[in-house]
């Protein structure tokens, strides 16, 4: 009897200090991410004019070999289509919710980027597949199953915009355009640092609905982005919480006190509902946040900071830059 | 077995007509059959019949060849192993339990494969594919380890087995839930597992899986007389000479096996293991040496159709298999349960 009751006792404290362990290799899991980008970079710097076959590094740490310049790309996600069009290719495919640019949505609709229909990657015949490094590593296998070079590029960061362009464009014959979209971006980017001001705004972005909501680290994309721009993030240091990398769960006293300057709220959700926005500059909780006093409480672009992080940073980060600081004719609204 | 079922174990089987063999084994049969065929044939990318022939015999296009066999076929044949392997275990769980509500996501194995399997995913991202039958497997043998020894009083009754399986895959369930909530997995890829699926899934899980199932399906044919005998009551039993305590355990312990392999490659999959053996027993009636392959095959067409119409209906998005299982099965279920009574 007693021997009996050991053993449970075993057993439900092996399942909880299994689930606890989980717990530690977060932030383990996390911190070997950017290595592996750095890898990246180092790996594939300094391409002028591509040769085949061709052998990089992708934003995974992969060693791929590109028999023949490719004629077929098929790209997975948004931040990679908009990688190929912005080196000035063009790809068969595209995941359902990519909008941009334009010509691409002409592109065969393979469903979900994080479930992509394998029949119909194949179906297009690639002689390349750009796979996304942030949302579909897990489909390595499936996509090397095809028999067809695989390159993963994606953006968790600007500085991996920059990683990405420069690979893409070197997979696909295109260095000009890409290192000419890279000084661009550079360019933007400097010239806002100009711009911004001394004191620097403590930002708190949230992303998820009103009733559940993630605030964006500084790993993330869009905290990135804000941290570049000199933005104090108010969910620095925090540990990651929730579905997404670089997000955590802040609790509504610790946004209180941190009392942010400037919100900015991506909700993802149906269009028409209830935005993250409305909901907080309704609840008298947050009267007094100085961000919610001097209506600095901004819904952002889903697709520019959340969904399709890549080319288009640089749109990105002129926007953010008018909600952190006065600059030019439209300031903060 | 129903809840009355129990003496009515051993009655003279009925004289086995030609008819009424057609109906118990060939239309089952006929519809596996049918259901293969189909889910080969079909897919998000229209091949004419012809070329799904090359395709299967790699004598035509290349990219007929890789959509065919590398990309359908084993699909196919793994929600054959899925579908077989949880309507046996279901079959094994209701009879060793005697209750028509047992069936392995109830009693913790599928909820302790589950466990084991996103924990795995959770500590590796990378986790290799061929640990994670292993992985399942050893997680719902946990599952069924906790069930039994909760339940263990000097032996196991049918009444506490069920009910402390209930209790486990309820605390391993919220445990699977936490790993998954507080996860890096993008919100989609973790409800995806929560509700069983096998997107993406080919020949390198098939040739890691089929062992685990092959092996299961086997011991349960081999245990269905001990069912049988079980099935008269503990002290019949025993004075028949049946180890009743080994019995059980072994079944248990099959049962697991086969939802470990279910699990692992296709998550949680709903009501399969506890709707099929209901239907097999109306066709075949209790006896566990025509129920257990019934539900086998039963189990494999149900799965078979479910992953066509998950794959086919709103491509080319997926919709999860175990939400299909589950509207195709609740209301069967509902519909056995009023016809009965």
């Amino acid at each position: 009897m007693k021997m009996r009751t050991w053993l449970i006792a075993a057993l439900v404290t092996a399942v909880f200090v299994a689930a606890a362990c989980g717990g530690d290799s977060e932030k383990s899991s996390t911190a070997t991410a950017p290595a592996k980008a750095t890898a990246a970079a180092t790996g594939t710097a300094a391409a002028k004019a591509t040769t085949y076959p061709l052998t990089v590094t992708d934003m995974l740490g992969r060693s791929v070999t590109i028999a023949k310049q490719p004629a077929a790309v098929a790209a997975l996600s948004p931040t990679t289509v908009e990688y190929v069009y912005a080196v000035g290719g063009t790809s068969k495919t595209r995941s359902a919710s990519v909008k941009v640019p334009a010509e691409a949505t002409s592109a065969k609709d393979i469903g979900p980027s994080y479930q992509p229909n394998f029949e119909l990657i194949a179906a297009e015949k690639p002689d390349l597949i750009i796979a996304d490094s942030v949302l579909q590593p897990q489909l390595k296998q499936n996509l090397e199953g095809l028999n067809v070079p695989v390159v993963y590029a994606g953006a968790q960061t600007f500085a991996d915009v920059l990683k990405g362009l420069e690979l893409v464009g070197n997979v696909l014959n295109q260095p000009a355009n890409a290192t000419k979209q890279i000084s661009s971006l550079q360019a933007k980017l400097a010239d806002l640092k100009t711009k911004a001001a001394a004191t620097k705004p403590k930002v708190l972005a949230v992303n998820g609905a009103p009733e559940d909501f993630y605030a964006a680290k500084p790993e993330s994309y869009v905290g990135d982005l804000i941290q570049l721009l000199g933005g104090d993030n108010v969910a620095k240091g925090q540990p990651d919480v929730g579905r997404f990398p670089g997000y955590t769960k802040l609790s509504l006293e610790t946004i209180l006190t941190s009392s942010p300057d400037v919100v900015l709220a991506i909700t993802a959700g149906p269009p028409g509902g209830k935005t993250i926005t409305a909901a907080l500059s309704e609840n008298p909780a947050w009267a007094n946040v100085p961000a919610v006093k001097n209506k600095r409480v901004t819904e952002i672009s889903l697709e520019l900071y959340l969904q399709a992080p890549g080319p288009r940073a640089g749109e990105a980060l002129d926007q953010l830059a008018k909600l952190l600081y006065p600059i030019g004719a439209s300031p903060s609204q | 077995m129903t809840l009355a079922a129990a003496p009515r174990q051993q009655q003279a089987r009925p004289s086995f007509g030609t008819a009424r063999l057609l109906l118990v084994w060939g239309l089952p049969l006929a519809l596996l059959a049918l259901a293969i065929v189909l889910g080969i044939a079909l897919g998000p990318v229209n091949l004419a019949p012809a070329r799904v022939i090359d395709g299967l015999l790699n004598r035509g296009e290349p990219l007929d060849h890789t959509i065919v066999w590398d990309l359908r076929l084993p699909r196919v044949l793994l929600a054959v192993l899925v579908g077989a392997s949880l309507g046996v275990s279901g079959a094994l769980l209701q009879g060793v339990t005697r209750n028509p509500l047992a069936d392995p996501h109830v009693l913790g194995l599928t909820a302790g494969g589950g466990f084991a399997a996103s924990l795995a995913l959770r500590l590796y991202s990378d986790f290799p594919h061929e640990l994670m039958a292993p992985v399942a497997f050893a997680g719902s043998l946990l599952g069924a380890a906790l069930v039994y020894l909760l339940s263990w009083r000097g032996g196991v009754s049918p009444v506490r087995l069920a009910l402390s399986g209930v209790a486990v895959a309820s605390l391993l369930t919220a445990c699977t839930t936490m790993v998954l909530v507080t996860s890096n997995f993008t919100t989609q890829a973790a409800l995806a597992w929560l509700a069983g699926g096998l997107f993406g899934r080919g020949w390198v899980d098939l040739r890691v899986m089929w062992p685990y199932a092959v092996a299961g399906l086997g011991a349960a044919m081999l245990l269905t007389r001990g069912m049988n005998i079980l099935a008269l009551g503990d002290e019949a039993a025993q004075s028949l000479g049946l180890g009743v305590e080994r019995t059980r355990l072994f079944a248990v312990a099959v049962a697991a096996l086969l939802a470990g392999a279910a699990v692992s490659v296709a998550g949680m999959v709903a009501f399969v293991g506890l709707l099929i053996p209901h239907v097999a027993r109306g066709l075949n009636g209790d006896d566990h040496r025509g129920l257990v392959p019934l539900s086998a095959i039963l189990g494999a067409t149900l799965v078979v159709y479910a992953d066509l119409f998950a794959r086919m209906v709103q491509r080319p998005v997926e919709i999860p298999l175990g939400i299909v299982t589950a509207v195709i099965g609740a209301p069967f279920l509902l519909y056995l349960v009023r016809s009965k009574a």
